[in-house]
């Protein structure tokens, strides 16, 4: 079977893949976006081509390093070949693992080439995503684009499948012949999604009512529709929602709305209006389950952010003024007067750096004195025995430092330095709050701590 | 160098253990409490005490031992279920079983459910952050796991069949073991040819621990990479991922086309203990019955748990259990009376402890209603004065019973759950709540709780010697230690140094002792550093050394010192010179006194770690210590 809209890529496909090498060049690319038939088309030629035509598979994207797709180079060919020619007998043992440089691999080939001459003088090479290997380098297409001079028997035909075509591009002087797949159109798409997914689709929608291709073909022509701006053409996008969708979609079938696929539509219309669902689906119904579930910041935890993020963007020479503790003292933006607008509002610029003891000392100064929300104060009693032995502040103790050091994984606070091995409790460290205001600002409503009067100068 | 030594060097940090001087006379007293009642409780008492407190330590951990690993089995039992239970009908398509564990410590173990092993070989990669800088040692390392797991398998059925001596089934075990055992690279291609290698059916679990401190770059390539796998028939991915914190992270981190793989099979296991209260109350539950329920847990001790729970959000269990322990600790260490909490002990009961006992607010509140009710007056005097051994037997009668605060928690507990069906409250605050006479407020939440009213009411009663059975946050000891402060000392001693230098410590200096002016001057001055301190305190970060001398001037008792220097130079005689080459101007001289002062004061604030000079700028220091702004 062919495929589709791909005709004129599959001509010249084939008539590159033939056993006479004076009718074609070495090497051929294939350049197109993922989801554009690359694969498909190549594959469907070659598992059509005649038997005699020898290929082989590789997928650089699986093997990560150059050094393993030279090795996994060799040892395909080879495997390809005993099975193919089972009768020739096994050529003799060349460990793959010993292939450590280009040089060894043509060493290898050779061998292979040579032991196999009689009955195979032309192999096809496809490296199926040549781009997609995680170490590529410039030199790596070169090294491969003359691997076929560097056989003194046989023939190799090297197939490049590549997405990139900037990575072309860089090679463009070789004048390589390239055959292009371009991107479909939503037309084609819609074509290829009903002939490609129609039997997966029915296959979980069991009814032996006939009209079910209809169905499909509507729900599909409905997805691209909605999500053909998010998706592009995109095929493994949209095969990805429609596996999401149409389970869901199916509970809406009933033998009403099989005939009729505008009420259908509309009574499953919410599930067109968004791509999915988050991980964690609240289900309105099972909130005092759900109860607890997101990882809650303790308060100690958000006034540290909240003192953090005053290190990081208010200037510690006013430090004493809008934090004392002083009765007497105003504190907050009232304390130091009418002060210049500033011209650029320092929320928007990058956090600067702290030392810990002056995140210490705003957060205690910042850290509400007593409940007064829970109501001690009532059973304590002002002036009494108990609350003289109050401390009259908070105190940096373990708990804190292991906020910190939480707030520190979370990377809401961070250090300076870029090394990971740092001693945090070191003096020279210095540290960088890594929230951005909107969050600051929702942190301290949720405490019920007005910190817009600390920047009342900003224009916000 | 030995590699030792090289290691050694290597490291950022040192441990070194001081050697404990070895205290010869510590091995008769080898229990850490000591005798109560101002040293006249009895050592066979003390004996008894720490016995007792052993018994119930062992009893309390034997439990919390017991709760913790009856909530791993059945955690571990919830995953093994989660990750290969049956579901075929889920797998449409290839793709991973994904399994997301919420605030887990990522010691999670995973067992794998029993599959044929004769089929199928289990592997279980662990990942970790550190190990996984990029895709190409994530790749190796796995494959590495699973060829090492699966070698190993192997060569324990080739030792089981040579021990059988049956040489047919050696034979057509080594046929499915093929020469390409040399051939295999640790990428992809192992798994590719997993089946053709062993034999068998391959079933990895790939944990990765502490998801969020991971390269999410390298994970989504690494994961995009596995996907490429899966097309394999034989082999079976479990993805198994330990969040610390929300599922949000990866959700924000990983790109769209990993997360739609990931959803296609997929499950959240919440397994952070402090998730819902079960195994908090469970553990609280039975700590209040560790002691038969004798003990009175007092309000800010309960709050002191709720506060300090409420600041700590992962090893919630443990804290807990440490709270209490210690608790439990320090009120046998500091109460003659725990003794009696095994009312056997009635028997030691003397006159110290009598003494004690009348004193108790309970007990004489209680004579006092007695008094009010009129009861006989002959009754009162000996519930008094103790004739006829009548207070030891009020004593002993209030021994054997127990507490109604606790008996009453358990029951609403008991009503929640089982009537109300309520399961996420937590005991520890319906005690606090109970101890408040807030009870009715705390059920609010649970609106089927009012058909049981009448059984939930409940009225905080004063039990007599209640006080002697209380476990509560004294003087905040627990504050003090079990969440020590940060530098506190110092800054402390600083500011308030009479505690640490004694005013009436008599000092070396004897012969200037007599001087009228000097005691003036203590009386008004402070050591240089604590004076010196209170200024720094209020200093700038970039500190100005000449303001803060200026500062540090004015805040001196400049009358004072002059005194005491114009008396001190009639018996120092460089000092009298100091003054005559100065030209005896007092504003002088108090200047130049002022300055050796304030610039010893601040080399010892170097010293200490306060300050810090500048290199490039010496009229500024650092400020290092902010406390106290």
């Amino acid at each position: 079977m062919s495929t589709l809209f791909r005709e004129y890529q599959e001509t010249s496909l084939k008539s590159f893949i033939s056993n006479d090498h004076t009718l074609t060049p070495p090497n051929v690319i294939l350049l197109g976006p993922s989801g554009t038939g690359k694969t498909t088309t190549l594959n469907s030629i070659l598992s059509a081509s005649s038997n005699d035509i020898v290929h082989a598979t590789i997928r650089p994207s699986e093997l990560v390093t150059w050094k393993s797709l030279i090795q996994a180079t060799s040892r395909v060919i080879q495997q390809t070949l005993i099975l193919k020619f089972p009768q020739i007998g096994a050529p003799p043992a060349l460990d793959p693992l010993q292939v450590e440089d280009y040089f060894g691999l043509v060493k290898d080939l050779n061998i292979v080439m040579s032991h196999y001459s009689a009955v195979c003088s032309t192999v096809h090479i496809v490296f199926d995503g040549f781009d997609l290997l995680q170490d590529i380098d410039a030199s790596l297409l070169l090294v491969f684009l003359k691997l076929h001079e560097q056989i003194s028997t046989g023939h190799l035909k090297c197939v490049f499948v590549i997405r990139d075509s900037y990575f072309v591009h860089r090679y463009s002087n070789f004048v390589i012949p390239t055959v292009v797949f371009p991107r479909y159109t939503q037309q084609q798409l819609l074509k290829i999604l009903c002939i490609s997914r129609s039997r997966d689709l029915s296959s979980q929608y069991n009814n032996s009512n006939t009209s079910g291709v209809e169905v499909i073909e509507n729900f599909i022509q409905l997805i691209l529709q909605s999500f053909y701006s998010y998706t592009g053409s995109n095929i493994s996008a949209i095969n990805d929602i429609i596996d999401l969708k149409w389970p869901q979609y199916i509970a809406f079938l009933d033998n009403e709305t099989l005939k009729d696929s505008a009420t259908l539509y509309r009574r499953a219309r919410h599930l067109f209006t968004f791509v999915d669902e988050p991980l964690n689906k609240d289900d309105g119904e099972d909130q005092s389950a759900n109860n607890g579930v997101e990882h809650e910041l303790s308060k100690i935890a958000r006034y540290i952010l909240i003192a953090a993020y005053f290190c990081s963007y208010t200037n510690p020479r006013y430090d004493p003024s809008l934090f004392s503790r002083k009765a007497g003292i105003k504190s907050g933006r009232a304390s130091y007067g009418r002060r210049k607008q500033l011209e650029e509002n320092p929320t928007h610029r990058q956090a600067a750096t702290f030392s810990l003891e002056r995140l210490l000392a705003i957060f205690q100064a910042i850290y509400p004195l007593d409940d007064s929300d829970n109501g001690n104060d009532a059973k304590k009693g002002r002036g009494s025995l108990e609350q003289l032995l109050q401390e009259p502040y908070i105190r940096p103790n373990i708990e804190v430092f292991q906020t910190i050091a939480e707030l520190y994984s979370l990377k809401w606070l961070a250090t300076s330095t870029m090394s990971v091995n740092v001693d945090l409790l070191s003096a020279k460290v210095r540290w960088r709050v890594n929230v951005a205001w909107e969050i600051i600002l929702e942190i301290a409503s949720s405490v019920d701590f007005d910190i817009q009067q600390y920047f009342s100068d900003i224009a916000i | 160098m030995n590699i030792n030594e090289f290691a050694d060097a290597q490291k950022t940090h040192n441990v070194i253990y001081p050697i404990l001087p070895k205290d010869h006379g510590s091995d008769e007293r080898c229990i850490p409490f000591v005798p109560l009642l101002d040293g006249d409780e009895s050592t066979e008492i003390m004996h008894e005490r720490w016995q007792l407190y052993n018994q119930l330590y062992i009893h309390f951990h034997s439990q919390v031992d017991n709760i913790v690993s009856n909530g791993e089995i059945e955690l571990k039992h919830n995953i093994t279920k989660l990750l290969f239970s049956d579901d075929h009908s889920l797998k449409t398509k290839e793709t991973f079983r994904t399994l997301f564990l919420l605030g887990s410590d990522s010691d999670t173990p995973i067992e794998f459910d029993i599959i044929d092993p004769t089929k199928t070989v289990n592997v279980l990669v662990d990942m970790t952050a550190k190990e996984s800088p990029n895709v190409r040692m994530m790749l190796k390392r796995a494959m590495f796991k699973v060829f090492s797991t699966a070698q190993a398998d192997y060569n324990n059925i080739q030792a089981v069949i040579k021990e059988n001596g049956d040489n047919e089934s050696i034979s057509e075990a080594l046929n499915g073991m093929p020469q390409l055992l040399t051939e295999v690279s640790y990428d992809l291609s192992l798994i590719e040819n997993f089946k053709s290698i062993f034999g068998k059916d391959l079933n990895i679990v790939l944990n990765f621990k502490d998801v969020d401190s991971f390269s999410f770059h390298a994970l989504d390539a690494f994961i995009q990479l596995l996907k490429n796998a899966l097309k394999y028939e034989s082999v079976m991915f479990h993805l198994v991922f330990n969040i610390n914190t929300n599922i949000s992270i990866m959700e924000k981190n990983l790109s769209q086309s990993t997360l739609r793989l990931l959803k296609r099979n997929y499950s959240i296991l919440d397994i952070s203990s402090n998730r819902g209260f079960k195994y908090a109350n469970k553990v609280f539950e039975c700590f209040l019955e560790t002691v038969d329920n004798k003990l009175n847990l007092s309000e800010n001790f309960i709050e002191f748990i709720l506060e300090k729970m409420a600041n700590n959000t992962h090893h919630n269990l443990q804290l807990l259990t440490k709270i209490l322990d210690y608790s439990l600790m320090s009120y046998f260490y500091e109460n003659p009376f725990a003794v009696f909490i095994d009312p056997f002990n009635v028997k030691y009961l003397n006159d110290s402890y009598l003494k004690l006992l009348k004193k108790c607010p309970t007990y004489m509140f209680f004579l006092d209603e007695l008094v009010k009710e009129g009861a006989p007056v002959n009754e009162i005097s000996n519930l008094l004065t103790n004739e006829e051994d009548a207070i030891e037997q009020f004593f002993a009668e209030f021994l054997v019973r127990d507490n109604p605060t606790n008996r009453h928690a358990k029951a609403v507990a008991n009503i929640l759950e089982e009537k109300c069906n309520a399961q996420n409250y937590n005991l520890i605050e319906l005690y606090y709540n109970l101890l408040t006479d807030n009870l009715d407020n705390y059920l609010k939440k649970w609106p089927e709780c009012m058909l049981y009213k009448q059984e939930l009411s409940f009225e905080s009663v004063d039990t007599i010697f209640k006080e002697l059975f209380t476990l509560g946050n004294k003087n905040d000891l627990l504050s003090e230690a079990m969440f020590p402060k940060y530098k506190g000392n110092m800054e402390d001693d600083l500011l308030c140094w009479e505690r640490v230098i004694n005013a009436n410590d008599e000092g070396s200096l004897e012969d200037i002792q007599e001087l009228e002016s000097l005691s003036a001057l203590n009386r008004e001055l402070g050591p240089i550093v604590g004076e010196l301190f209170k200024v720094y305190r209020e200093a700038p970060i970039v500190i100005n050394l000449f303001d803060l001398y200026t500062t540090f001037k004015v805040l001196l008792p400049r009358k004072r010192v002059l005194e005491f220097i114009r008396d001190y130079s009639t018996k120092d005689k460089a000092l009298k010179k100091f003054i005559n080459n100065n030209g005896d101007d007092d504003s002088i001289i108090f200047d130049k006194v002022v300055l050796i002062l304030f610039m010893q004061g601040i080399h010892d604030y170097d010293n200490m770690g306060l300050t810090n000079t500048l290199s490039k700028n010496p009229d500024f220091v650092d400020k290092h210590v902010w406390r106290g702004m």
